[in-house]
């Protein structure tokens, strides 16, 4: 099996501390003064020390992951032994399912969370459909499997002495970035949701970013984005990975400049996603200015319920949100398939977005803490499997439904946000495979097959049903709360779309290919 | 088999762009043919983004110019020597001399723009 880190030295490796007065700003601001330094002593050079390994003393950082004992080979690439890796917010949706991964593949996991998630689904008057234990329950189970987490209670906003107490403590060697509330519809309640999101995610991580400086510098940030940030313009033009690649161009008034490496525009839909879009800047500026090492994961939007570790027993699932604030599209529309409540769908519903099953996506995480930046290094990854329309996913759930002896119907209701549901899309999301070796497995329809199968079970659906009314959306983005007024409700297979899909991407066997294609299929089939 | 050839081609070639500060005196100052060398850093977004089009560009030219690319952080002393001071720093040296500088995010056409009349 090819490694994709191997060529990778100790410039990449968390443990190595650099050391040698090693003065990155040798470019430029502080010119006189390395040379200074270097005329003073001209042996001057730039060694590390292993954190690992304190017996090898001062060396230079050559060695690559292939040669390094530390580093051992795991199916997604090298790894470090015991690597250790803290998670905050370990509570939700994708840090529970990434926790337990992680501590499969031999990390030693830490993980923090302020259970502010469990809060605002039971403040809204929800619940998570598939019941998830205490987290002292929950960890006691996932020691029953072998799987040790060392978890600790903690605010990393309002608590950052107990936050950086715990980083001294653990010394983490990655640290996922899941402390966020997830939800566009939250932060657009009103002004106390707008500034309860922003203040939580966007000072969350400015708070982290201090004490990762202070305490764990060498440390790589994986901070989850979404591709929310870049919006869909209506240009057209492609949401490239972050910034523009060198050969992009600025042309204006007869002259040319390189756009190569700069920020690409953003263009966020919600509060929510303002708030995402000032992480951005602020975890850029930090590598900027201290030389931190992150990665930005612009993730798609994300379902599913199956991971190989959280299926292993009940205790061990993550939780299922399906009502209008903090349930994914695809995730709801099978509740609502379940629940025999018609499938809504905003506006014309030929709105495109970026998908990825929850087990990919977890892949990716674990691939990209294999993978570790260099110094200073701050990196963006469109996380995506597959692009679909909206309203085809409403026809992938009702067909798959069918399946369970459900009738499912969809129904179009007036937008309640401010975007529009006609657009372009081309997204660019080529780093994962190439740089980091992702295998895409999770195909659509399985996965909404497995989603139905667990939620159609008596004890799960009883849940759904005690929260029916919390599904359709209320929360409008100017300002109202009142019911969506119906356009129209119709039956799968009947609808005919204007747009067409300009980009298909799909990883998992052209599968979403075949989706895409939905109408023409149909065409064919009349024909 | 041919796959993994090419492959391991093209990582030899990758390697072959960047070099030390040891193999400066050898690769640049004692090259026969003009040599453009960008300095990078590996904190700047632009580098990252210019390294494919250095390898094609190195492809392209296929040897009559030699191209580059050195770590100013891990090489500080020739950096400094240059007074590299922007990255990228695209710098052309012609019998072991520093005859053009040109910093900043370059397109690919700017980059060769750089290289003209540099090749006889």
């Amino acid at each position: 099996m090819e490694m994709l880190n191997a060529e990778k030295t100790c410039w990449n490796c968390p443990a190595a501390i650099l050391k040698g007065n090693v003065d990155f700003r040798s470019c430029g601001q502080s010119k006189e003064e390395i040379k200074k330094k270097m005329e003073e002593n001209p042996d001057f050079q730039v060694v590390i020390e292993c954190a690992r390994r304190p017996e090898l003393g001062h060396f230079e950082p050559s060695i690559t992951f292939e040669q390094c004992p530390e580093w051992q080979e795991t199916k997604y690439g090298l790894m470090l032994k015991n690597m250790r890796v803290m998670i905050l917010g370990i509570d939700g949706y994708l840090g529970w399912a990434l926790a337990l991964k992680l501590c499969k593949i031999g990390c030693k996991v830490s993980g923090v969370d302020n259970y502010k998630r469990r809060d605002m689904v039971m403040e809204k008057g929800s619940q998570t459909a598939i019941p998830i234990p205490r987290m002292t329950d929950r960890i006691h189970a996932a020691k029953e499997h072998g799987y040790h987490i060392n978890f600790r209670r903690i605010d990393i906003r309002k608590e950052i002495n107990k936050l950086r107490e715990f980083l001294q403590e653990v010394k983490p060697e990655a640290i996922v970035h899941y402390a966020e509330v997830p939800s566009a519809p939250y932060s657009m309640v009103d002004a106390n949701h707008a500034l309860d999101v922003q203040d939580n995610n966007t000072l969350g991580t400015l708070a982290i970013l201090f004490a990762m400086k202070d305490i764990v510098p060498e440390s790589s940030m994986i901070k989850l984005g979404t591709m929310g940030e870049y919006g869909a313009p209506l240009t057209g033009r492609p949401l490239f990975e972050g910034m523009f690649p060198a050969d992009a161009i600025l042309q204006w008034d007869n002259r040319e400049w390189s756009l190569g490496g700069e920020l690409t525009p953003r263009n966020p839909g919600s509060f929510y996603h303002v708030g995402k879009v000032q992480d951005t800047y602020n975890v850029y500026e930090a590598c900027r200015y201290w030389w931190l090492r992150s990665y930005d994961v612009m993730q798609g939007v994300i379902y599913g319920v199956h991971t190989d570790e959280i299926s292993k027993d009940k205790r061990l699932r993550t939780r299922f949100d399906f009502d209008e604030w903090f349930g994914t599209v695809i995730n709801r529309f099978v509740a609502q398939a379940v629940l025999g409540i018609p499938l809504t769908i905003y506006g014309r519903g030929e709105q495109i977005r970026g998908f990825i099953g929850l087990d990919d996506a977890m892949q990716c995480m674990v691939r990209l803490i294999c993978s570790p930046p260099e110094p200073g290094q701050y990196d963006v990854v469109n996380q995506i499997s597959a692009v679909y329309r909206i309203a085809d996913l409403a026809e992938a759930v009702a067909e798959v439904g069918e399946e369970f002896d459900l009738k499912v119907r969809i129904k179009r209701v007036e937008n309640p946000r401010v975007e529009p549901d006609r657009h372009p899309m081309e997204v660019v999301s080529t780093k994962l495979e190439g740089e980091f070796g992702l295998k895409a497995k999770v195909r659509l329809k399985d996965e909404i097959r497995r989603m139905f199968e667990l939620l159609t079970k008596p004890e799960i659906k009883k849940r759904l049903e005690e929260k029916k009314h919390v599904v359709d959306p209320r929360t409008r983005w100017n300002g109202d709360k009142k019911e969506m007024d119906v356009i129209e409700e119709y039956m799968p297979g009947t609808k005919k779309f204007e747009s067409k899909l300009l980009q298909q991407i799909d990883r998992v066997d052209g599968h979403g290919k075949e989706l895409s294609g939905i109408e023409e299929k149909r065409e064919k089939k009349k024909a | 088999m041919e796959k993994n050839f090419q492959e391991s081609k093209k990582k030899e070639k990758k390697r072959k762009l960047e070099i030390t500060e040891k193999e400066f005196q050898k690769e640049v100052i004692d090259s026969k043919k003009p040599v453009l060398v960008m300095f990078w850093g590996s904190w700047c977004p632009v580098c990252k983004r210019a390294e494919p089009l250095l390898e094609e560009i190195a492809i392209e030219l296929n040897g009559k110019i030699n191209i580059k690319k050195m770590n100013i952080d891990r090489n500080p002393h020739i950096a400094t020597r240059y007074e590299v001071m922007g990255t990228p720093n695209f710098c052309v040296f012609k019998n072991g001399e520093l005859v053009k500088r040109k910093f900043g995010s370059q397109s690919k056409k700017q980059i060769l723009e750089i290289l003209e009349n540099e090749n006889n």
